[in-house]
């Protein structure tokens, strides 16, 4: 036969699997109408693969009509139970929706009570952990400058005091070694430092509230009248006076000072336990307390012992944590005394000592 | 080579489309009708395919559950039959590959690209003249190429089916079995030289 070259048996090829184009169904044509080797080419491929045909020639072909009757019920069937599953899965979620719809009111489980309360409790503790401080800040600030509006009006009495006593601070005249401490006694011999003071209450230059700092605690308002403020020699108690005054031994020596000098200040810090071990006003001592590092380097507890107001005798008021004053003077101590039993008296007039 | 009526698939374009919106529509009946008019094309093709009936009433019945079931994917465009196809092509490998599992023999082997070409099988042949045969001889020979096609490797007898019996293009072939045109080609070139050398060999029609 004829040489066919690779292309032409390619396209002889197509055309017996009917899978040419139109362009190599001619091609085909024209080969297999002036070829003679294209022809023999077709006739053995048509001769090889014509066998083929017995393969469907062993039994019928057709499909059984059962095996269609089977297909569609299956089919069916299946599309039901799909329907079916669709409709229930659409009732499940308009029962989810309605159930997501209800009111709750089933009695919560205890531990979702308990990390509900848990949270209430972290959250509560979260605010007071931030408004306490901020809130205590406010409130220290606004109980600073209500002391020194006390200390302010103190001042004035001390002023109008002087100006009515040639100059001279109110004081009284005490023995030595007597106890300043004993605040409300009405004793002739027991004369603490408050006395002093209280002579303003009871010649009428201040009313008793102003002698309570507002930072302190533990104090109570004096609510008396003027009869029974003259009955009495002194502040009733350490309660009602939460200031210190510079202690005045000698009523001679109690001029205004010319210099500013600190007359009074938030109470002494280093004896206020005493005032808590020591209850009975017939002891003319308290137990010894000797001054420590702390002890020196304390502040008054009136104002969350951040510092204390200092009245000048100038009039001037100043919130300071500083002790030391003028030359090299701890307006709460006295000059090289280290222990005390609330009888010690200033070395000097120079030697400012703020007690009770 | 196995005459079909191809041209009667085209005469039947536009029902066909219509049958088809109908179908993609969920129309029971439309499917109906795709099942009756498709049902011998498919039976067929799997007879030639899986030679055996479980395996073919199995394949049969899951190929149409999934032409179903994916109705809402079809494209109504397309002809509906390579993808009949297709979808039966890809049930009757799955098919043979879970009875390969259970028998443990090798079907699902892939024929190696033969080093001869068609036209070194074809010139081999002494003598291609045909002469009547009787009804013994007939059967025997059925019995032979039964033999040579169910032991041919499943990519070949594959192809060498849907493009001698279903007489798919090669486009449709490359679409149904998801392989390159020019993979066709070659494929369908390596089953044609299988088939003609063992059934020349088992008939002594020729020396190859």
């Amino acid at each position: 036969m004829d040489t066919l070259s690779r292309e032409q048996r390619d396209v002889l090829l197509d055309y017996y699997f009917e899978c040419a184009g139109q362009q190599e169904t001619q091609t085909a044509q024209k080969l297999l109408a002036h070829n003679r080797g294209a022809v023999e080419f077709y006739e053995k491929l048509h001769h090889s693969l014509s066998p083929l045909d017995h393969l469907d020639h062993h039994t019928d072909i057709d499909c059984p009509d059962t095996l269609v009757e089977k297909t569609l019920e299956r089919v069916y069937s299946h599309d039901h139970n799909h329907t079916t599953e669709t409709a229930n899965v659409a009732g499940l979620e308009k029962l989810l929706k309605a159930e997501s719809e209800k009111v709750v009111t089933k009695q919560p489980s205890f531990w979702r009570h308990f990390v509900e309360s848990a949270a209430i409790a972290a959250g509560v503790f979260a605010f007071f952990s931030i408004f306490v401080p901020v809130s205590r800040h406010l409130r220290a600030g606004s109980w600073q400058t209500a002391c020194q509006a006390n200390l302010a009006k103190i001042s004035q009495g001390f002023t109008q005091y002087a100006s009515d006593n040639r100059g001279y601070l109110p004081a009284l005249t005490t023995k030595a070694g007597a106890p300043w401490w004993k605040v409300g006694s009405t004793s002739q011999e027991n004369q603490s430092n408050t006395r002093h003071l209280w002579l303003l209450v009871r010649n009428g230059y201040l009313g008793p509230d102003v002698f309570i700092c507002p930072g302190s605690g533990n104090t109570k308002t004096l609510k008396l009248d003027n009869v029974q403020i003259a009955a009495l020699a002194d502040f009733p108690g350490k309660k009602h006076i939460s200031y210190s005054f510079k202690l005045i031994c000698d009523a001679n020596k109690a001029a205004m000072p010319r210099t500013a000098t600190p007359l009074m200040s938030d109470a002494n810090p280093i004896f206020q336990a005493c005032f808590k071990n020591c209850d009975s006003l017939s002891r003319s001592e308290f137990d010894p307390v000797t001054l420590s590092e702390k002890l020196l380097n304390a502040t008054s507890h009136n104002h969350f012992r951040k510092g204390q107001n200092i009245l000048f005798s100038d009039g001037n008021i100043k919130f300071t944590n500083q002790r030391i004053f003028g030359q090299n003077d701890d307006i709460f101590t006295v000059r090289d005394t280290h222990t005390y039993r609330g009888t010690e008296k200033p070395t000097c007039e120079t030697d400012v000592f703020l007690v009770p | 080579m196995k005459s079909t009526d191809k041209s009667n698939n085209h005469n039947g374009n536009a029902k066909e489309q219509e049958l088809l919106h109908r179908y993609v529509a969920g129309d029971r009946d439309a499917f109906k009708e795709i099942v009756t008019r498709y049902k011998n094309q498919l039976y067929a093709f799997l007879r030639r395919f899986l030679n055996n009936q479980h395996l073919i009433e199995e394949v049969f019945q899951d190929t149409f559950l999934q032409l179903y079931q994916s109705r809402k994917t079809f494209e109504k465009d397309r002809p509906l039959r390579p993808w009949l196809f297709t979808i039966a092509a890809n049930k009757a490998r799955d098919a043979l590959r879970k009875q390969q599992r259970h028998e443990t023999v090798s079907i699902a082997a892939m024929a190696e690209p033969s080093d001869l070409s068609v036209d070194d099988v074809l010139n081999s042949i002494k003598s291609y003249e045909t002469t009547p045969y009787d009804e013994a001889e007939k059967a025997e020979r059925q019995e032979r190429v039964r033999q040579i096609v169910f032991e041919m490797p499943e990519n070949l007898r594959e192809i060498l089916i849907l493009a001698y019996f279903e007489q798919f293009s090669y486009k449709q072939m490359a679409d149904i079995l998801s392989i390159p045109i020019g993979t066709v080609k070659s494929r369908l070139h390596t089953a044609i030289v299988f088939f003609t050398k063992k059934w020349k060999s088992m008939s002594g029609d020729g020396n190859i």
